[in-house]
């Protein structure tokens, strides 16, 4: 295989890791703010 | 009610500092002899394969130790853990798919490993299910505690999966009685790649943890305020005629 076609796996493979990681990572801080403020409501 | 614990920002700086190590160290490596370029994939399947074992021995740890004090803060670190096991086990999958394709030729095979992984990820989605069928604190954790106890058996299964029988996946390069049969600078990477993704789980097992725990006061304080339920609600009659 090419080296250049190669290197387009990779930029895949890195790609789909630092997505996942970057969309569960701002799930997470979402879901944090949006409790807060439901708790702050129920204040 | 509002949460007396302020959030915490540091757990998202040591997320992107070890991210951007991991891919500055996997991106400036020696390519391997065979693999070439291929092979730097290596530095995210294989640290996303042990935080998934590991992530799932915690929930194992966590679980047990909610059954033995009691304490629902072990029950919140379990299902974090279980939750980011499963972000990972998935990252694992479709990482090894994409180094399938262009190596097996084949975006999925049945080979033992693979296969004992996938049943992994939706065995932990059900222990994630199962946390969703009950409001009671105590119920929930109970009944997940029993489930992250015995779901581990899979763990050992899956790691010898590749000496017990022959499939396309290789067997243990690292992790194995001998020495490694690798070169040290790919081996050194791939260790410094494991460490910083140990240390992306532990930053975001922060964050989830502070998370269940926000919820689990909001699901108390919404609770605190509903009426009396069912046989509760229904006052007995009053047959003395008020006197």
């Amino acid at each position: 295989m090419p080296i250049a076609e190669q290197w387009n796996w990779v930029i895949f493979a890195y790609g789909v890791t630092y997505f996942t990681l970057v969309v569960y990572g701002a799930s997470v801080a979402m879901r944090i703010t949006r409790v807060r403020k439901k708790l702050d409501s129920e204040s | 009610m509002e949460s007396e614990q302020k959030t915490t920002v540091w757990p998202w700086i040591v997320m992107a500092i070890a991210g951007l190590q991991t891919f500055v160290a996997a991106m400036t490596v020696p390519p391997d002899a065979v693999q070439q370029e291929l092979s730097r994939i290596l530095y995210v399947h294989v640290p996303a394969a042990w935080l998934a074992y590991a992530a799932f021995l915690f929930t194992m740890f966590a679980s047990a130790m909610y059954l033995w004090r009691r304490d629902l803060k072990w029950d919140r670190r379990a299902m974090a853990s279980a939750e980011v096991g499963v972000m990972f086990t998935g990252l694992v999958l479709a990482l090894g798919m994409i180094w399938a394709k262009p190596t097996w030729g084949v975006w999925w095979t049945w080979d033992a490993r693979v296969t004992l992984t996938a049943i992994l990820f939706f065995v932990y989605l059900g222990y994630l299910a199962l946390r969703r069928t009950t409001d009671s604190l105590d119920v929930r954790a109970k009944r997940s505690a029993i489930f992250g106890i015995f779901a581990v058996v899979q763990i050992p299964v899956i790691h010898f999966s590749v000496v017990w029988w022959r499939g396309l996946h290789q067997a243990p390069s690292l992790l194995k009685p001998e020495s490694p049969e690798m070169d040290t600078a790919i081996v050194l990477t791939l260790l410094f790649a494991v460490a910083n993704f140990t240390a992306i789980y532990i930053a975001m097992m922060f964050k989830r943890v502070e998370l269940a725990r926000l919820e689990d006061e909001l699901l108390l304080a919404q609770q605190s305020h509903m009426g009396p339920v069912a046989g509760e609600g229904i006052a007995a009659p009053d047959l003395t005629g008020g006197s």
